[in-house]
């Protein structure tokens, strides 16, 4: 009996295999996120190739906040942005880059993830202009070239906003991920963070410190997740005091109770303000195509188009 | 050595004395000997050195000293001096003898010659690994600086933390490009001695891989197919004479890189099972992508239009069974195909069954993203994707399985649709489903009533016909498969059977159980008893 409570308080049930509506159960494709990680990001902390006019972290930091500003100006969903951060990231740890054309590798980045997320098929040049950058098409597409060789072909990486919504699901949670965007947005522009613990860690984080904004027990599901995930707790502990401090630097409101109540409409409305504009600037200086913070009116994605009959 | 030159410093004081110099200048200049002597031994640059140049260079033409310097322990001597000394200090010591040597014309000639050359070649190349860094040299366009070589040494932010080099076995290979050696795994490997100095190691020049070019590596033997965005070869490889597809991408009039190509090749990367066609080499040149895949005779299409009244019993059951064997790897690795049709289902000559074309695949996510309803060729959508539905599964693929078993036992498809003008332009094609399926009953599909394009006004009030009744040649697959060919053609894509139950069915009870234990990439052919069976 006292199993079975413990069962219900931890969420441990749904670790148990709840299936989401498609049959897939979350377990699995969490399992299967953890394993492709372990095989793809093998040495922590990560590390960028040094030397004169070479990318730094404030580069990096710089290049994600305008992927995070360029994604919402698009009107891509979230897992864009953390999927293009994703293969961002493991390019500049992999191969040298000198800063100049780090923008062109964001470019890059996120025209690969929405290639591969996105539904919407969007010739180059317009796609371009809607970010407003000044590459061509053919740059654009050597740049993808590049960046899929350095990949090796395998783009689909695993990364923070599918892992957190596999977390949330786990639990039965999915539907706070609208409430969670920004913070998730802040970890994922802060290298400090990103260069240090795996997505899977900073996803555990994540959602620690939201179940514990709403349920005072929240070590036990938690420390039922980290098993499941082969993490440490000491590893989630040390990660979860630099997320929190991270999200009170910005002035980001802890994910409470009332919050999370809120209508998420609400939160929508608030991703567009321009607090990651203000993160920009406050840090450093602005990539030259994020200073527009108005939205573009842009003409409607088309749609994907069948193959023939 | 230093100290028998002391000694002839002490005969230069005792020298000086009797000249009457001041004993105080004196001194100051015994001390600038001695500390430059120090500073020998410890390896400082000649500017660093006080009075370096004066006395030792005069001692050097002293009689005594010749012996001095042929001497082993000088040698030795010396030797323990470049402890303390990297190449940049021998380098200044070569030429303090060569300056020694000024004499004689010639073989001070020759030694700066022999230095400059050697100096020069080593100057070359830390200029070239120097310049390497900056991006003026190594990046004459744009592109170029991926193909650098990572040399990284941690750029943390984090000051706590403990810095790693990225593990070359998570990392791409490096490109091979660089003329610079790079000496970082050797100072990883040895200890720094007396015996080894990195620094003055040269390596010769690292070979330029030029990758190997794809008409190199394979023959061509004849086109199987050509479309607006790839042609397709039947080719031979050069090396071992193996037989492979390539099916080349041309980009040079596409002003991106097609996102098919890009999830074909993502989601092929980490497919590999007998009943998916295997991506074995992906290259980039001369403005085109060059998939290599494994060669497959001909496609279920084809094979259909050999047999105009459908597949024998048997063929049709291996063939189902290979076929869910495939989607279930797929769909257990989280990617929807949503492409299946005959077209995309390639055969061998041994009747194995594989799933090819990947390039409206996608990794399915959790249940909050939707997707485009624009997938599936018309014929093998699902009714509830042809009304708009966007958050579909692995359901989707399920209605293509039905349609494509349909189609193969009587050799027609089962639900030939064709776009309309009126909206959403599916309204023949899924007239045509309701006349067989029967119109959806919103008992049974509550969710039917929040679909975009559900229209039920559109359609007569059909009901669901027997297999039997729409087609006599659905008897070849009795009961049982009929009530299989039910499961998968179910309205409500939530009632669809998966692949992983439809394996199970007792329409391939036939087979033996071991099917069920095979590896992923083991064929099914494997079983003798299979292998009997097939008639292809």
């Amino acid at each position: 009996m006292r199993r079975i409570k413990f069962r219900l308080t931890s969420g441990s049930s749904a670790a148990a295999g709840k299936l989401m509506q498609d049959g897939i159960s979350s377990t699995q494709l969490l399992q299967m996120l953890l394993q492709r990680e372990k095989l793809l990001y093998q040495n922590y902390p990560l590390s960028l190739a040094q030397g004169e006019g070479m990318i730094g972290w404030k580069d990096r930091n710089r290049e994600c906040a305008w992927l995070c500003t360029a994604t919402r100006r698009l009107g891509l969903d979230s897992d864009s942005t953390s999927l293009a951060v994703s293969i961002f990231d493991r390019v500049v740890t992999s191969v040298r880059i000198p800063s100049k054309y780090v923008n062109c590798v964001a470019v890059g980045s996120l025209s690969i993830a929405k290639k591969l997320l996105e539904d919407h098929e969007e010739d180059a040049p317009v796609f371009l202009n809607r970010l407003r950058t000044e590459y061509s098409s053919q740059e654009l597409k050597r740049m993808e070239i590049k960046i899929l060789e350095v990949l090796q072909w395998d783009a689909n990486l695993p990364h923070l906003y599918r892992i957190v919504e596999c977390l949330l699901s786990e639990l039965g949670a999915s539907f706070l991920m609208p409430s969670i965007k920004k913070h998730l947005e802040f970890l994922l522009c802060d290298s400090v963070l990103t260069s240090n613990f795996r997505w899977s860690v900073l996803a555990i984080c994540t959602v620690s410190l939201l179940v514990e904004a709403t349920n005072k027990h929240w070590q036990h599901p938690i420390s039922a997740l980290a098993r499941a995930c082969k993490i440490s707790m000491s590893e989630i502990n040390r990660c979860r005091t630099k997320v929190s401090s991270l999200w009170s630097r910005h002035m980001l409101p802890m994910p409470s109770t009332f919050h999370l109540l809120a209508d998420l409409d609400d939160q929508d409305s608030d991703l567009d303000s321009d607090s990651m504009h203000t993160y920009n600037r406050s840090s450093i200086l602005p990539a030259p195509s994020s200073d527009a913070p108005e939205y573009i009116t842009s003409p409607a994605p088309r749609a994907l188009q069948p193959t023939p009959c | 050595m230093s100290g028998v030159l002391l000694v002839f410093e002490s005969f230069d004081l005792k020298k000086s004395i009797n000249n009457q110099y001041d004993f105080f200048r004196l001194f100051a200049q015994m001390w600038g000997k001695i500390t430059s002597h120090i500073g020998v031994w410890f390896g400082l640059e000649e500017t660093e050195r006080p009075m370096r140049a004066s006395c030792s260079l005069s001692m050097i033409h002293h009689p005594q000293l010749t012996t001095v310097r042929n001497s082993k322990s000088s040698e030795n001597l010396h030797r323990s001096s470049s402890i303390f000394t990297l190449r940049r200090s021998r380098n200044k010591e070569k030429k303090y003898k060569t300056n020694g040597s000024k004499q004689s014309p010639l073989s001070k000639n020759g030694s700066t010659e022999m230095t400059q050359s050697w100096h020069s070649s080593q100057v070359n190349g830390t200029t070239s690994s120097g310049s390497g860094s900056t991006p003026e040299h190594h990046n004459k366009n744009i592109f170029s600086f991926l193909s650098r070589q990572s040399r990284s040494r941690s750029n943390n932010p984090s000051e706590t933390l403990s810095t790693t080099k990225t593990s070359p076995s998570t990392m791409p290979p490096p490109p091979s490009s660089s003329t610079v050696a790079d000496f970082t795994h050797l100072r990883k490997r040895r200890p720094r001695s007396a015996h080894y100095d990195p620094n003055t190691i040269t390596l010769p020049a690292k070979e330029e891989v030029t990758p190997q070019d794809v008409n190199d590596l394979y023959r061509r033997i004849e086109k199987l197919g050509e479309g607006s965005y790839a042609t397709v070869y039947k080719c031979e490889s050069k090396l071992d004479g193996s037989i492979v597809a390539l099916k080349e991408i041309k980009l040079q009039f596409q002003e991106g890189l097609p996102f098919t190509a890009i999830r074909e090749a993502s989601l092929l990367r980490n497919l590999r099972h007998a009943n998916i066609v295997s991506l074995h080499d992906i290259f980039y040149q001369h403005h085109q992508l060059t998939f290599v895949f494994e060669y497959m005779k001909m496609d279920l299409s084809k094979y259909l239009e050999q047999n105009v009244y459908g597949l024998d019993s048997i063929d049709i059951k291996l063939l189902l069974f290979q076929l869910l064997r495939g989607l279930d790897f797929c769909h257990r690795k989280k990617i929807l195909h949503r492409d299946l049709k005959p077209q995309n289902l390639l055969l061998d000559d041994d009747g194995v069954l594989k799933l090819a074309d990947f390039g409206l695949a996608r990794a399915k996510s959790v249940p909050s993203r939707t997707y485009s309803h624009e997938v599936v060729t018309l014929w093998y959508r699902p009714p509830d994707v042809l009304m708009g539905s966007t958050d579909y599964s692995t359901s989707l693929d399920m209605w293509g399985v039905g349609c494509i078993f349909a189609e193969i036992c009587t050799g027609t498809a089962l639900f030939p649709g064709s776009k309309d003008s009126h909206y959403p332009g599916t309204k023949d094609q899924l007239d045509m489903i309701f006349s067989i399926r029967g119109a959806p009953d919103e008992k049974k599909w509550p969710e039917v009533k929040n679909l975009p394009a559900y229209q039920p006004e559109l359609f007569p009030r059909y009901r669901e016909l027997s297999f039997i009744a729409v087609n006599p040649m659905f008897t070849k697959i009795l009961k049982t498969g009929q009530e299989l060919l039910g499961m998968l053609l179910q309205l409500r894509p939530e009632s669809r059977v998966s692949a992983a139950s439809a394996m199970l069915h007792p329409y391939f009870a036939s087979f033996p159980r071991e099917i069920h234990l095979l590896a992923p990439n083991q064929s099914i052919f494997r079983l003798r008893e299979l292998r009997d069976l097939r008639s292809l």
